[in-house]
């Protein structure tokens, strides 16, 4: 850190507060999500799951300056969504990996030094950085594949490699992993827990995979359709205090299990 | 031996044969109904002409290939430019794409006079009517190219805060190059067509003319000799384009 940089210290990396994103579409107003209130801790990993059309994606959009909100307030890192945008604090990780297919896998990780103008990241260290983050996310010996010689896993962790350019706080994940095989979202899945670790970042991950959210999230948000909005959220800290879960453990199936509940709960509307 | 058994890995054999029968075809008909040389000559006959007037035909040649090149190059250029316009400006594509619409449903050869009145014998307006023949086709593939990008494309630029500049040269531009070289494909051949027809309307020289003269002449040996050079003309072009795309889309497959 150089002398001379501001440090945002701010006690939360997220507080939405009655946040409401309504589109107007041929003359029809349409509620996309009510009446959301969600704290993210710094450091957290909250995993968001719901029935398609509850807003999830929605939120996403939201905290990353990708659509504005029409009521309550959206506070990222103690600012406004964009001015985390603009300082680079935000990474997006697509359902579709979303590379530049003319571009190599190193190449695309290198995209965000190269757009952004004033926002680019500029430390000398940068230049290097695309690499360590394919070495992090274990790719080193394929930076020259173009995408179309990626599996979808591999494709999805270069997406994720070109995310962390920079060094976001928070890293906003939208079903990444949704149309991959269960297996390599099993071992996405593991190495997204180390690369948290390792990175230190804050990460809201959204899925409607109950195992994917359980396993992942210290926290897991439940969302209902019509309109999106929070019914419930499972707080799995004290449960994971001894690491995270392994797969066959009784307490993560017991976990599953319980959201499941919840989450069809939600889609009857019996909470609502 | 070792040529047949090469013609026949490479596939080259079918097409060859299919040309050989339309020769022989070709041959028959003009022995079986006894046509005249000076309604159509024989496949040899051609052959000869293009052999005895090989000055002439290339001499001819030159025009033709400076205008369609010319031409080629000034249509496609006006029509990038004018695409990556109407994709930055929402109201100058409301405005002025339907004119282009509309002025593309004139027939080409309808214009051509107007040109000539306008800009003389010369070159100039031979240039002017290849340009027209290439600009519609690559002006609509390009307004579709710029326009591709998918939503998430555009989301990850915004992300990144990157301006309509980066925007237009990292992203939309690379984009647009499938549609740029499709369009380039049709316009290597049309633009060949829009040099020949201007000559028509008016000129000494070039194929257009000769082909002109051919016909009036009753040299139809000379006339067939032309057009096969014209559509060599066409073939070549289009040879280029597509080792150009091929240079540039190479991460495409």
């Amino acid at each position: 850190m150089n002398p001379g940089d501001t440090v945002i210290e701010a006690s939360k990396a997220v507080a939405l507060k009655n946040v409401g994103v309504t589109f107007e579409r041929d003359g029809a107003s349409f509620t996309a999500i009510n009446d959301v209130s969600l704290d993210v801790g710094i450091r957290e990993f909250v995993t968001i799951i719901g029935p398609s059309g509850c807003g999830k994606s929605t939120l996403l959009r939201v905290v990353s300056d990708l659509l504005p909100s029409n009521h309550g307030t959206a506070e990222v890192l103690g600012g406004t969504a964009e001015a985390a945008r603009t300082r680079r604090d935000i990474g997006f990780v697509f359902q579709d990996a979303t590379l530049l297919p003319w571009r190599t896998a190193l190449e695309n990780v290198a995209l965000p030094l190269e757009v952004g103008g004033e926002t680019r990241p500029k430390s000398a260290a940068t230049r290097s950085e695309p690499q360590r983050l394919l070495t992090l996310v274990g790719l080193s010996g394929r930076e020259d594949a173009m995408p179309r010689e990626l599996s979808g896993g591999m494709r999805q962790r270069v997406a994720i490699a070109r995310a962390l350019v920079g060094n976001p706080r928070i890293l906003l994940m939208d079903e990444p992993f949704g149309a991959l095989d269960e297996i390599t979202r099993d071992r996405l899945n593991e190495e997204l827990l180390r690369i948290w670790q390792e990175t230190g970042t804050t990460i809201i991950f959204v899925t409607h995979s109950l195992t994917e959210a359980a396993y992942l999230g210290q926290r897991v948000v439940v969302m209902a359709a019509n309109p999106g909005r929070i019914v419930d959220v499972m707080d799995l800290r004290a449960v994971k205090s001894q690491g995270p879960f392994t797969r066959d453990d009784s307490l993560f199936t017991e976990t599953v299990s319980r959201l499941r509940v919840l989450l069809s709960e939600a889609e009857d509307g019996v909470r609502a | 031996m070792r040529m047949l058994d090469w013609l026949r890995r490479s596939g080259l054999h079918w097409p060859l044969l299919g040309g050989a029968s339309i020769l022989a075809i070709w041959y028959l008909t003009i022995l079986v109904f006894d046509v005249k040389e000076y309604i159509a000559p024989t496949p040899h006959q051609v052959l000869q002409v293009i052999v005895d007037k090989a000055d002439l035909l290339l001499l001819n040649a030159i025009p033709t290939i400076q205008e369609c090149t010319l031409g080629f190059l000034l249509g496609n250029s006006l029509a990038v430019l004018i695409a990556i316009i109407f994709v930055h400006n929402n109201l100058a594509e409301r405005m002025y794409y339907p004119i282009a619409v509309l002025f593309n449903t004139i027939p080409i050869i309808a214009i051509s006079p107007i040109l000539v009145l306008i800009f003389g014998l010369g070159m100039a307006p031979k240039i002017i009517i290849a340009a027209i023949i290439c600009f519609f086709p690559t002006l609509v593939n390009m307004i579709r190219g710029f326009s591709s990008v998918s939503e998430n494309e555009l989301e990850l630029m915004r992300i990144l805060s990157a301006n309509r500049r980066e925007v237009f040269f990292k992203l939309r531009l690379q984009c647009s190059l499938p549609f740029l070289f499709a369009a380039l494909r049709i316009a290597s051949t049309t633009s060949v067509i829009g040099a020949i027809v201007g000559e028509w309307i008016g000129a000494n020289l070039g194929l257009g003319a000769l082909i002109i003269q051919a016909t009036f002449n009753y040299r139809s040996g000379l006339l067939y000799a032309s057009i096969l050079v014209s559509s060599l003309l066409a073939i070549t072009l289009f040879t280029i384009v597509v080792l150009l795309e091929k240079r540039f889309l190479r991460w495409q497959d």
